[in-house]
């Protein structure tokens, strides 16, 4: 029992020690993050140093390298795990606990057991209370147990290095211990006495309403309280590390950048004290906002600024409030004013009214005299007034009051009617008509209209009246007075009557207008006739009477195809209040005849909303007939004139000079190639633009000449648009109009350039046929001159021949022979040129061809032309090229002539010299004949007509060389035939020469 | 050497030496010429009491001759015969000269019309 109860005593008080000394210790823990990772960063690089510490010291121990390395590398993946960022803390603290101590360990070993080298142990026990952790510190305290305790026991050597603790391991380990446990309760005291502050400093901080933010320079949130996480919104590790200026909400317009920047941090530490609050607003983790007063203190260490704590306090609350208050302040002072304005518009009504009373009070007074002065009004307006007034007493109808209008119409004083009834005054008859009605008045009790009464008065004769009498009531209800009132409508009357006599005129001249007067109303669409004049049967064979019945009766006899544009015009007419003026058709039902009419009306709408068509209706038969016969007429003169290919004009000209053009007739744009619109708007246009320069000055006489209202044919030219000219012939015929006052041109303008073309043709052909006549008339004198001279030598040596016979000297008698012979053959050559000219020109000459020898071509020509040469010492020389044929094809005899021809032409035209004949082959289909002299030369000019027949190269010529002309012709058109080609080289002064080129025929096509 | 002068302008030479032959015929002295710029030369320096003249002259128109003769005071006495084959121009100048002679001419007839222009005094 005892012993139980001690035990239970010792374990209650075991049990309250334990729970004492657990009050004694730290928690554990208890570092925030930052804190830890800040020290385990310092503790890990120790471990690091340690690494290289060990190595290090296995060296300076005498160790070999490769051993102290493999001392050091036992720490290395310690000191990695811990520096695994990823590991728990519980972890990383664990394994840099585990390194340091095993480096405690190393050096023990390396040391080979030195009592210093326990001292190391010692030492990082104290740094791995740092930590604040019981982990990392039991990890530590179970190794050094380990070591000394377990190790050191069964082991000393391999711990210590002192004999005696060689001889005792269990007094070394206890004494060990005791360091170990100093060490370890002195770090545990330091330990728990942060914790405890940190813990009081947490709890103030916590426990705070406002939100408490530490912020560093760079103005990153370091710290943050959960009353501030709570007023963001945010975790307080959601906003670790971010900038505070984030959290600030930017108002719009405002540039207040607070926490944002260094500088903004700087200044505000230059301010010595704390600020005051500031109010700003700053943003939630929903988006919403909040606004809070903050105040922002430095944070010195040292004297140097390292952040800025912020204390925000949430015043959206107190700024709601705040609203509300204001709200209910000006709400109160509107009811303030509300109150205030119903008391002084109180005010001012009692005011007003007290003004309105005593105006009014004025106002009796004034109204009393105003009654008096309105009496008096009435009177002088009943007095003024043009109706007759009066009043009667009801017993015997005896006169009591009598306006001045009464005075004036019935030309009695009121002071002689007075007391007098109407017996007294006018006729029995008059008197009795008046009484009797005054009575009916009186007994009716009510207003008695007389429209009509007639009164005779002493001065203006017999009056109109129109009589109201009414009876005027006493206080007793029965009549008192008769009130008459009496308008004279004498003047009306006689208008009226004026009135009837007019319509009665008016109707007259109706029946015997040329038209049918109408009078139609139109109500709400209804049509009803109020007047119709009778001719409307005379001119459309309708009964007025069915018309005054039925406008029907009218209408239904328009032309089906008008009937359309009638309705629709007075439809028109009726909306707009417009003229009406409508030709239409209509069948005359009496006759069945076609009728042309036309309806005039200007429409008049009245008051009630009706239109009234007063008008007239006329039969336009005979002018549509005239119309449609003008319409014909000019149609048929339209086609006239579009039928007849010449253009029309119609001109006015006045005696001031000014034309027009009434009519253009189409044909214009064809002749011209302009529009005709230029032609109508501008007369101008055809003198100024279209009439051919060279024939202006003719057109102006023309012009003239028509103004002066003669008429005018001429012939001229125009230019068309395209600018091709065109001959026209103008004829104008000129008329007088209106008194002489205008000159009218009836124009027709005929196209003549066809006939003009011809008569050019005709012309050119008798010009050519004259100069054809001249040159032959020429010609047969020259052929008579040159057929004459060679005759005249003939004839005269004949005679002297003759004359000789007596007297024979044989001498001269064969000279005059041989001239004769001479003379004979040179007049043959002639006729035989002139006969060979005849032939080509008739297309009769035929060629003879056949086959020669070159020789015997060149050599009969040469034998005819030597003695020629020879006579003019002239050299004739002949060369016949080794390329040429032995045989050539062709008419030998013409192509000797033509060889003679040119030879003797050549010699004919040098002086000195040679002539040179030369046959050569260009190429091998063509021969070639060529003539050179060292003559003359021939002129350029004259390269072109040496050719034509009778032409020399000029006049003077003819004498020096005779000859008819013919044969550089002749020799062309022979050259043609032959299929050939003649070429001429010369120039003044350095000869000519001609060649021939002949085509080179094939002996054996040759027949011959 | 008495004999008067006939000057004989002709161009064709066998007709001047023909001509020239007639008027011998008909006693004249005779010079030839055969072109009518040398015959004005001559005629300046001479007064022919007879011209035969041809007018188709390599030169210059017989007429111009013609022309200038009949201005020329000094030779008012010179007789021109025309002797010439073109009839049209003949006929023009017919009322100029003293004769006119259309080719061929016989010789006999141009010796005996010649013979008729002799100046009187001179027989």
């Amino acid at each position: 029992m005892l012993a139980d109860s001690t035990g239970y005593r010792f374990t209650t008080t075991i049990a309250s020690l334990l729970k004492n000394i657990k009050g004694i210790l730290p928690e554990g823990k208890s570092l925030p993050d930052d804190s830890w990772e800040a020290r385990h960063r310092g503790i890990l690089t120790l471990l690091w140093l340690h690494v290289i510490g060990v190595v290090c010291f296995g060296l300076f121990m005498g160790e070999e390298l490769g051993h102290s390395l493999l001392e050091g590398s036992i720490l290395v993946p310690m000191a990695i795990a811990a520096g695994w960022l990823k590991g728990h803390r519980k972890f990383r603290s664990a394994m840099t606990s585990l390194g340091l101590i095993t480096a405690s360990a190393l050096f023990i070993h390396l040391s080979g057991g030195y009592i210093e080298a326990h001292f190391h142990f010692f030492v990082m026990l104290a740094v791995i209370v740092l930590y604040q952790d019981w982990f990392p510190f039991l990890v530590a305290i179970g190794y050094v147990f380990f070591h000394h305790g377990v190790a050191g026991v069964i082991d000393p050597t391999a711990v210590y290095n002192h004999p005696d603790a060689f001889a005792h391991p269990w007094k070394w380990a206890t004494i060990h211990g005791a360091f170990i446990l100093a060490a370890s309760v002195a770090g545990l005291i330091s330990w728990r006495v942060n914790e405890s502050l940190r813990t009081t400093i947490e709890l103030i901080l916590n426990s705070t309403g406002e939100g408490i933010i530490g912020i560093d320079l760079h103005g990153k949130i370091t710290f943050m309280n959960p009353a501030a996480a709570e007023m963001t919104g945010y975790e307080v590790k959601e906003l670790m590390g971010h900038r505070l200026s984030g959290l600030f909400y930017q108002a719009e317009g405002t540039t207040a950048r607070p926490f944002e920047s260094k500088a903004w941090i700087k200044a505000l530490t230059e301010k010595d004290c704390v600020q005051s609050a500031i109010e700003g607003t700053f943003w939630h983790k929903d988006r919403t906002t909040f606004a809070a007063e903050y105040i922002c203190t430095p944070i010195r260490k040292a004297g140097i600024v390292v952040g800025a704590v912020v204390v925000f306090k949430n015043v959206t609350e107190r700024l709601q409030a705040q609203a509300a208050l204001q709200k209910a302040k000006e709400e109160l002072e509107i009811r303030v004013k509300e109150r205030t304005a119903d008391l002084e518009e109180a005010n001012m009504r009692l005011r007003f009214e007290l003004t309105e009373r005593q105006r009014a009070e004025a106002d009796l007074a004034k109204r009393a005299t105003e009654l008096e002065e309105s009496r008096s009004f009435l009177n002088s307006i009943i007095e003024s007034l043009p109706t007759m007034l009066f009043t009667k007493e009801t017993q015997d109808f005896r006169y009591t009051h009598f306006n001045r209008a009464a005075e004036e119409i019935t030309g009695r004083s009121a002071a002689e009617i007075i007391g007098k009834n109407d017996y007294d005054l006018f006729s029995a008859t008059e008197a009795g008509f008046f009484t009797d009605k005054d009575r009916e008045a009186l007994a009716e009790g009510a207003l008695v209209d007389i429209p009509e009464q007639t009164i005779h008065t002493p001065h203006k004769g017999v009056r109109f009246l129109h009589t109201r009498k009414i009876p005027i009531m006493g206080a007793d209800g029965k009549p008192k007075y008769l009130l008459g009132i009496s308008e004279d409508i004498t003047e009306r009357k006689l208008a009226e009557a004026a009135l009837i006599d007019s319509e009665a005129r008016y109707r007259a001249i109706a029946t015997t207008m040329p038209g049918t007067i109408y009078q139609f109303t139109s109500r709400n669409g209804v049509w009803t006739v109020d007047y119709v004049a009778p001719q409307v049967f005379e001119f459309f064979g309708i009964d007025p009477a069915d018309i005054l019945q039925d406008l029907n009766n009218f209408t239904c006899h328009i032309h089906p195809d008008d009937i359309g544009n009638f309705v629709e015009s007075v439809a028109e007419a009726v909306e707009n209040l417009s003229c009406w003026n409508f030709e239409g058709r209509l069948i005359n039902p009496t006759t069945g005849e076609l009728v042309w009419w036309q309806g005039l009306s200007t429409p008049i709408s009245t008051t009630k909303g009706e239109a009234i068509f007063n008008g007239i209706l006329l039969n336009i038969t005979e002018r549509k007939q005239a119309e449609a016969a003008l319409r014909q007429s000019e149609q048929r003169f339209r086609q006239v004139v579009s039928s007849i290919s010449d253009h029309i004009y119609v001109t006015k000209l006045t005696t001031t000079g000014e034309a027009t053009n009434l009519y253009v007739s189409p044909h214009i744009a064809p002749l011209t190639g302009y529009p005709i619109d230029k032609f109508i708007k501008d007369w101008n246009f055809w003198p100024s633009t279209l009439i051919h320069p060279d024939d202006k000055a003719a057109a102006t006489i023309q012009a003239k000449q028509l103004a002066k209202g003669e008429s005018s044919e001429l012939e001229y030219r125009i230019i068309r648009a395209d600018g091709n000219i065109v001959w026209v012939r103008d004829s104008g015929r000129v008329e007088r109009e209106r008194n002489g006052q205008e000159l009218i041109i009836y124009g027709l303008v005929s196209d003549i350039t066809g006939r003009k073309q011809e008569e050019m043709i005709l012309e050119m052909a008798r010009d050519q046929a004259l100069e054809s006549s001249r040159l032959k008339t020429e010609l047969l004198a020259k052929v008579s001159h040159e057929l004459r001279t060679p005759l005249n030598a003939i004839l005269g040596f004949a005679e002297l021949l003759k004359l000789q016979v007596d007297a024979p000297d044989a001498g001269k008698q064969r000279r005059m022979t041989n001239e004769i012979i001479d003379s004979a053959h040179y007049l043959t050559d002639i006729v035989n040129e002139l006969l060979d000219q005849a032939q080509l020109e008739a297309g009769r000459l035929v060629l003879n061809t056949h086959c020669f020898t070159p020789f015997d071509l060149i050599d009969g020509a040469l034998a005819r032309m030597n003695v020629l040469a020879r006579t003019k010492g002239l050299s004739l020389i002949s060369d016949i090229d080794n390329a040429v044929p032995p045989t050539l094809c062709g008419d030998m005899d013409r192509l000797q002539q033509i060889l003679v021809n040119l030879i003797s032409n050549a010699i004919k035209f040098t002086t000195t010299g040679s002539v040179q004949v030369r046959l050569y082959c260009p190429d091998t289909h063509h021969w070639a004949l060529q003539v050179s002299d060292t003559g003359s030369g021939i002129p350029s000019e004259a390269h072109s007509y040496i050719f034509e027949p009778f032409r020399q190269v000029d006049g003077s010529m003819t004498r020096k060389q005779p000859g008819t002309g013919l044969g550089l012709s002749i020799v062309k058109q022979l050259t043609t035939m032959m299929d050939g080609e003649i070429i001429l080289e010369s120039a003044i002064g350095r000869g000519s020469t001609f060649t021939i080129i002949l085509p080179m025929q094939p002996t054996e096509e040759i027949v011959i | 050497m008495n004999n008067p002068l006939a000057l004989i302008i002709e161009d064709d030479s066998k007709l001047a030496y023909l001509f020239a032959e007639a008027l011998q015929m008909a006693e004249f002295e005779t010079e030839t010429i055969q072109n009518g710029r040398s015959a004005l030369e001559r005629l300046a320096l001479m007064m022919p009491a007879v011209v035969v003249l041809d007018l188709h002259l390599p030169d210059l128109p017989g007429s111009d001759i013609l022309t200038y003769i009949r201005s020329e005071k000094r030779l008012n006495n010179t007789r021109v015969m025309l002797v010439t084959a073109d009839a049209l121009k003949a006929e023009q100048l017919r009322n100029e000269v003293d004769l006119v002679l259309l080719k061929p001419v016989s010789l006999i007839q141009l010796s005996t019309l010649a013979s008729r222009l002799r100046p009187l005094t001179m027989t």
